[in-house]
């Protein structure tokens, strides 16, 4: 089901309001059940592999528990990663590899057509889900959680419709004690998750759907109708629509789950003014920077994870080394694999890793100046480069990667505008318009938010939030992110 | 637990307001022929018995098809253009546009004129239209003008774009004339006949929430008039933030725009593929450079003016397609105003539309060269 839909509204409502009218041990159910119909409102059959996640990994991860022996423990580590990686990799990337292979044998001079043409769906959400299990799985291994007992209350956490197509990335030890706990019913949940449901789908619907176009008509003209000056353009604004496109399914999906008394962590943190690409990644999808970080960043460098509140952490000291360069490349390629079967995500994974390596190299010689200065500047550098990755991760291939990064070391490419004047005013103003959000958001809403003007400005912009979204609410456009 | 007070501030409160302001807004809304022409200018598309005989959309082609099958398939001619074709300046009830006039005087000679127009058309988009209308068509002459100011468009939009456009292109037949014109390699085929028409719907396109969504709009479109009149509020709320823009930037109608490199090759590129395609096909085609008034500076980068007019002329005597000038053919007297596009002015010239002698007279000069073609 889409969020931005009237469907999902009706659908909402209802199951928000039966979910507290029911008593408290029904209520998982209820989570369970709606959750799957709310998949299967794509695509129903595939539901089932949603249900078989979770049986695979409830039982697998109490096996875990029961092993003594660290081999035996390991040993059903394995399955589960195999079963889970397997089921990723026929749906999502056996086309690729497939593909791969053909041209490898056409490029020797083999002509033979081993495998027919693949038509697989991808089913959406299968890469969030996926990390999910997997991470429940690990942290039984890890004796960091004690596995869930109660099924309804593992499928509720897996299946939970709010995060299930495009996460916030949930982990066991964070959700399950809420499943399990309950709350009483509190109108102050239902007040603070309609407040982020309306701004999430006022980001969707009326910013992102509405960036959208511009984006697809800049990409769309050919890279020879192109100066450099056009494609920094077009890179900053789909990175605009990619952010609040998945900035608002984040705000939604916590708004719905704290309608029904559940706490998301936050994914997102006015990623736009992190002051380096290091700093980016604490505030871009926060929970897949984490969870990358804990299950393969951490192991890949060969350190022993250890868990600390609800986190895993291991000092990452002499990081600069050969070891924690290659674990740092290669957790960015994967990274980027995650999101798409496609080299460009490749690209764009490895070009993360150079960022965040040259910044890790530059940082020692930046210790002594002014903070102040030092953040400005570090903005100003960072931002460009970190929006210049967002090509590779919108085009479709590398062809057209190369071309436009080639177009961007020309010199004769700054001085002409290929594109309407709108689109350079446009990106200008929302990149203005983040800054001015940072302002409020950090030095304003403080200040004034329990006075009777606080309240004003607040019902005041909830309205029009909300008679802007009743006009531009339509399915008109998936969310970026369900692609993965 | 139960702070009803809190409720009622912080979600029903802004609920009525929200709704009450969309009331409020919506009655204040214009017309989506308003919108685009610009009050002054009427929206007028021919008939004749009924039949379309002037299409804004590639969608209507088998209605234009059907009515010229059915009155005897004559000999065919189509006229393409921009807003200009379909838009009447001060229009008076009972007046008719230039595809109208020209239709009605070449009729009695066994000759048909059908006119297809779509408001900004870019060359982009009349190739498009030509490669898939003279696929349906035996079409004997083909009128198109060159605006200047639609050399700046870009993109090919869903009044042109179809699955079965897209298949067309896609063919090893037309594969040659649209190589070199980025907008329509990248093309994507729409959706294909008889799922989902509704380009707001289409991210539900082949999902179980399809049907669900259809039918929750359909009940909210009949019971609630807000949501009947969503697609015009959203025309409105886009066309006041364009007005502010003219307002704080000082854009007028007299402002000069610049021509955008990029666009402009496109666009070249997709007229120099008309030509070729014609002259491939054997149809004569005639381009004209098309009325503007000239009883004030126009809002055009002079020079550049010129220089594409010499341009587009060498194109069509390079490729055996005819042209003609007539930026001077309607006097000053047939222009008019329009409503201002900029907020806290009334009117603004209307460089773009005619009144109906203007339309009459480009209807004779065309009908003159049809009728004294002999290709």
């Amino acid at each position: 089901m889409i969020f931005n839909s009237v469907t999902f509204l009706l659908f909402l409502a209802i199951v928000v309001v039966m979910y507290w009218l029911l008593p408290k041990t029904l209520r998982l159910w209820m989570i369970a059940l709606s959750s799957l119909m709310f998949y299967g409102f794509w695509k129903p059959a595939y539901t089932l592999l949603l249900i078989f996640a979770a049986v695979l990994d409830y039982f697998v991860a109490r096996e875990i528990d029961k092993q003594q022996e660290p081999r035996s423990r390991k040993r059903y580590l394995i399955i589960s990663l195999i079963l889970n990686l397997g089921i990723l990799f026929y749906f999502k990337y056996l086309v690729f590899f497939k593909d791969n292979f053909q041209d490898l044998l056409n490029f020797m001079g083999n002509d033979v057509r081993l495998l027919p043409a693949l038509k697989i769906i991808l089913p959406i959400g299968i890469s969030f889900y996926t990390f999910e299990t997997i991470s429940y799985t690990v942290d039984v291994y890890r004796r960091h959680i004690k596995p869930e007992k109660n099924f309804m209350s593992y499928l509720s956490f897996l299946v939970f419709f709010p995060h299930l197509i495009a996460g916030p990335i949930l982990r066991a030890a964070d959700i399950l004690p809420q499943f399990n706990k309950r709350p009483a019913f509190n109108w102050t949940y239902i007040i603070e998750g309609f407040k982020r449901l309306v701004f999430g789908l006022f980001l969707k619907v009326v910013v992102a759907d509405n960036i959208s176009p511009m984006v697809d008509q800049g990409f769309a003209m050919g890279v020879t109708s192109l100066s450099a000056i056009d494609i920094f353009t077009l890179a900053f604004l789909f990175g605009f629509q990619i952010y609040f496109d998945f900035c608002a399914y984040s705000h939604i999906a916590i708004g719905c789950a704290k309608m029904m008394g559940i706490h998301f962590f936050e994914n997102f943190n006015f990623p736009y003014l992190a002051v380096s690409p290091k700093a980016f990644w604490k505030r871009w999808h926060i929970s897949l920077s984490n969870w990358i970080k804990d299950y393969l960043y951490i192991p890949l460098t060969g350190k022993k994870v250890v868990y600390e509140k609800q986190e895993a952490i291991s000092e990452i000291r002499n990081s600069n080394s050969i070891k924690g360069y290659t674990a740092l490349f290669l957790t960015w390629a994967i990274m980027g694999f995650w999101h798409g079967a496609n080299w460009t995500f490749i690209v764009w994974g490895l070009y993360h890793a150079l960022l965040v390596t040259i910044h890790r190299i530059i940082s020692p010689f930046t210790k002594g100046l002014n903070r102040h200065i030092l953040n400005i500047s570090g903005w100003c550098i960072s931002l460009p480069l970190l929006m210049l990755g967002w090509i590779p991760f919108r085009v479709s291939n590398m062809a057209t990667v190369n071309s436009y990064f080639l177009k961007l070391i020309d010199p004769s490419q700054y001085t002409w505008l290929g594109m309407r004047e709108n689109i350079y005013l446009i990106t200008f103003i929302l990149m203005m318009l983040i800054v001015l959000a940072y302002l409020v958001h950090r030095y304003l809403i403080p200040v004034i938010q329990n006075t009777f003007l606080g309240q004003l400005t607040y019902i005041t912009t909830l309205s029009v939030m909300i008679a802007l979204v009743i006009v531009f609410l339509r399915p008109v456009s998936q969310f970026i992110y369900f692609q993965f | 637990m139960f702070n009803k007070p809190s409720v009622i501030l912080n979600i029903i409160l802004p609920l009525i307001l929200g709704t009450l302001l969309l009331y409020g807004y919506s009655s204040f809304r214009r017309s989506a022929s308003e919108i685009g022409l610009g009050k002054g200018t009427s929206f007028y598309t021919a008939v004749h018995n009924s039949e379309p005989i002037h299409i804004t959309s590639l969608e209507m082609a088998d209605s234009l098809f059907k009515g010229w099958k059915k009155r005897g398939q004559k000999e065919l001619s189509l006229w393409f253009g921009n807003s200009q074709l379909n838009g009447i300046n001060q229009f008076v009830e009972g007046q008719k546009n230039c595809t109208a006039f020209a239709f009605e005087t070449l009729l009695p000679y066994k000759k048909e004129l059908l006119g297809v127009s779509f408001p900004n058309g870019n060359l982009q988009e009349f190739l498009v239209s030509v490669l898939f209308l003279c696929n349906k068509f035996p079409v004997k002459n083909m009128i198109l003008p060159v605006f200047y100011d639609d050399m700046r468009e870009d993109g090919i939009r869903n009044e042109v774009n179809s699955s079965q456009v897209t298949d067309m292109l896609t063919g090893k037949q037309f594969k040659q004339y649209v190589a070199d014109v980025p907008s329509i390699i990248t093309l994507k085929a729409s959706e294909p006949a008889g799922e989902i028409k509704d380009q707001d719907m289409k991210a539900l396109d082949q999902t179980a929430q399809e049907y669900s969504e259809i039918y929750l709009d359909s009940k909210l479109k009949s019971s609630w008039t807000i949501w009947m009149q969503r697609g015009d509020i959203r025309g409105n709320l886009f066309n006041d933030v364009y007005r502010w823009r003219n307002f704080l930037l000082g854009i007028k109608a007299t402002t000069v725009r610049k021509m955008i490199p990029g666009k402009f090759q496109s666009n070249h590129a997709a007229l120099l593929n008309i030509i070729k395609f014609c002259r491939d096909q054997n149809i004569h085609l005639v381009v004209y450079v098309p009325p503007i008034r000239n009883d004030v500076t126009q809002p055009y980068d002079l020079n550049g003016y010129s220089e594409f007019k010499a341009r587009v002329e060498k194109d069509c005597r390079a490729g055996s397609a005819d042209f003609i000038n007539l930026e001077a053919l309607v006097p000053a007297k047939y222009w008019g105003n329009k409503i201002a596009t900029s907020v806290g002015e009334d009117e603004e010239i209307d460089f773009m539309h005619f009144q109906q002698p203007g339309h009459k007279l480009i209807a004779d000069t065309i009908s003159r060269i049809i009728l004294n073609s002999n290709y």
